[in-house]
């Protein structure tokens, strides 16, 4: 039965759930219509009567010169827990979907109260049954890798990837985390990671490769170049003898991809004869000195 | 390394009469079993490698190996008999694709039996070499339905077929008495003593499986090497030299061929595979998209290999699933025009 109440009387009811509710700007509170009637619980045990949902928006209204608010009263026997959950979760009404940071505060108590939700409430919530899991490993994940994940800064699948990572080395890097895109973000993370277990990190160590990291002025090339120092040392001889060569020559060599493979590609311009004589004969002493270089990265002959 | 270390069995209903199945039947006990029209009527629940499904149904009798784009194929024939695998090795590649497949035999050999003999007649004078291990171990369920004796028996009068069965099991005792062996050759995937042990699940050790080739050969079989994945790690010059060393007790002559394949995977393959130590070595993409060591260390490797096992065997060896580039820097040329491997790596110029 929807009952007007004194506001006072309802503010000074717990809330049932110890779930956060969605915030609501108080102009949209002025406009009743906006919100239903405020589900009102009396359990018949020693909890006393409860609010089912709506208590922000109780307190809220304690704050504005309103002296009543439409309530719907259910009494002892009239709701099981699980539709008092489903009334909370219809209320809610979100557009949005719902936050990992939630649904880690609502799945324990899913399961403490065997509560089994209808199809389509839980395909608004986590999309199946099964997703649930997905729930499970998001709890957990350290407290700095949540946050980013329920930021949606980071993907559940590459946070689970790295979750071994000391927290406190996360912490320490969150100034680089910050600062780099998404996809940068899940490289670089993975990228530690590796490192981590490659080298069989220990906290301090973790810590002391992340300020290392949040030091430098290209935080991803410096890991890549610890992560593959093969790669990078093949990138280096490279770059110190046929780029340096080359430099201010307007001629271009590139190797193959990740120095796989054996084709070098060339590109230069030219106006006139004179300037693709000059080219031609750069190249020419290029290919005097080329051969070693192209053992070393190619075939890895030392 | 239980061959029956299935929880569950389903078969198709023509399946039920066929002897490999009446034989792994016998053997097993006559264990419970459902009678399932296809593999999608197997529940959810028991989509698994703990479930073992046994039918006739096949496609394709015969396939060739898919290769790989950009890299050089030996052009080697498949013949499924068993798909998936339980040994459990944590860089299987069917990982990527058979973790929700129940292990499945095809528990009738004939229909790819005839196809290969009928190729063997159209091609008499290219060699076929045919492998049952492309989408499992050949030996793992072997014993249990004994598919290989058909296909050992069936081609053994055909001079330009190779019959591979290739294992990382000790279980070839049940194929020593086949009187009539023909080229058949059991084959071993072999690795570092630590892969074995830290990687290869419940298979055999290397030692037993060299005791296994040793039982081979003194029944008559023609025997194959297959070192793939070699895996980089610490000290694994010194590792694959005990292993190599181990192919001394082998006669030199009767080793068919050895290939040898770096550590290579997808990159949807590394998403499955769990953390291990060596998946974290330095890894390139390359033309095929698989990730490999960087070329220059890949080929460092297969040198080192070429010169250890050129002493103790002349047999030839090959590299599975590699560029032309790495092949011309590993041994100056690519293998069609190499006089030990060509006729290895001939294929038939038609559809299987």
């Amino acid at each position: 039965m929807v009952q007007s109440m004194k506001i006072g009387d309802v503010a000074s009811m717990p809330p049932l759930f110890p779930f956060q509710e969605s915030f609501c700007p108080v102009e949209d509170l002025l406009k009743r219509e906006l919100y239903p009637p405020l589900p009102l619980w009396e359990r018949g045990d020693r909890a006393g009567c409860t609010i089912v949902w709506g208590k922000r928006i109780v307190e809220k209204l304690s704050e504005l010169p309103m002296k009543e608010v439409l309530v719907r009263k259910f009494g002892p026997g009239e709701l099981t827990l699980t539709e008092a959950l489903i009334v909370w979760i219809g209320l809610e009404q979100r557009q949005g979907g719902w936050r990992w940071t939630e649904l880690a505060d609502l799945y324990p108590f899913v399961q403490k109260h065997r509560i089994s939700l209808p199809e389509p409430l839980l395909s608004t919530l986590v999309g199946s049954e099964e997703n649930w899991h997905r729930v499970e490993q998001f709890m957990q994940l350290s407290e700095p890798l949540r946050q980013l994940v329920s930021e949606e800064k980071l993907d559940l699948k590459t946070a689970l990837r790295v979750k071994s990572i000391d927290p406190q080395a996360i912490e320490q890097l969150k100034p680089v985390l910050e600062s780099l895109s998404y996809s940068e973000r899940r490289i670089l993370l993975r990228l530690f990671y590796e490192v981590v277990q490659r080298d069989r990190l220990d906290s301090p160590q973790s810590m002391d490769l992340a300020s290392r990291l949040k030091d430098t002025p290209k935080p991803l090339e410096e890991l890549y170049r610890i992560r593959h120092p093969s790669l990078h040392h093949l990138q280096e001889t490279y770059h110190a003898t046929v780029d340096t060569f080359l430099k201010g020559t307007g001629i271009k060599v590139t190797p193959p991809p990740y120095f796989e493979g054996t084709q070098f590609k060339v590109e230069f311009s030219f106006e006139k004869g004179s300037q693709l004589q000059r080219k031609a004969l750069t190249l020419q002493k290029l290919s005097e000195k080329i051969d070693p270089v192209i053992e070393t990265l190619v075939y890895g002959t030392e | 390394m239980a061959p029956n270390s299935f929880t569950k069995i389903y078969l198709t209903p023509e399946a039920e009469t066929l002897p490999a199945t009446q034989r792994a039947f016998r053997l097993l006990v006559y264990p419970e079993y459902r009678i399932v029209d296809a593999p999608t009527d197997i529940p959810p629940e028991d989509q698994n490698q703990s479930t073992l499904f046994i039918t006739s149904y096949r496609g394709q009798t015969v396939h060739k190996c898919p290769g790989s784009r950009g890299h050089l194929c030996c052009n080697y024939l498949t013949i499924d008999l068993y798909l998936g695998c339980s040994l459990g090795c944590t860089y299987c590649i069917m990982k990527s694709y058979l973790n929700f497949s129940p292990l499945t035999v095809y528990a009738d050999p004939a229909p790819s039996l005839k196809r290969i003999q009928a190729l063997a007649q159209q091609y008499p004078h290219r060699v076929l070499r045919i492998g049952t291990g492309e989408t499992g171990d050949s030996l793992l369920l072997d014993p249990l339905f004994d598919l290989s004796r058909p296909l050992i028996e069936g081609l053994a009068d055909l001079p330009n077929v190779y019959l591979e069965l290739k294992t990382k099991t000790t279980h070839v005792d049940h194929l020593l008495d086949i009187p009539k062996k023909g080229n058949a050759i059991i084959a071993f995937s072999l690795n570092a003593k630590e892969i074995q042990e830290q990687e290869e699940g419940t298979s055999a050790s290397i030692e037993k499986r060299i005791a296994a080739a040793v039982k081979a050969f003194r029944a008559g079989y023609g025997l194959a090497f297959h070192f793939d994945p070699i895996v980089r790690f610490s000290g694994w010059k010194e590792s694959y030299s005990y292993t190599i060393d181990l192919l001394r007790k082998v006669p030199a002559e009767r080793i068919r061929w050895i290939s040898l394949g770096t550590l290579r995977f997808t990159s949807a393959l590394r998403d499955r595979l769990e953390d291990r130590p060596y998946l974290f070595e330095e890894f390139v993409p390359c033309r095929d998209g698989k990730y490999r060591y960087l070329q220059p260390i890949r080929i460092q490797m297969y040198k080192w290999f070429l010169k250890e096992l050129s002493m103790v065997t002349d047999a030839p060896i090959y590299l599975c699933m590699e560029s032309v580039d790495v092949w011309k820097a590993v041994y100056g040329n690519i293998p069609m025009k190499l006089d030990a491997l060509r006729d290895i790596f001939i294929g038939i110029p038609c559809k299987t």
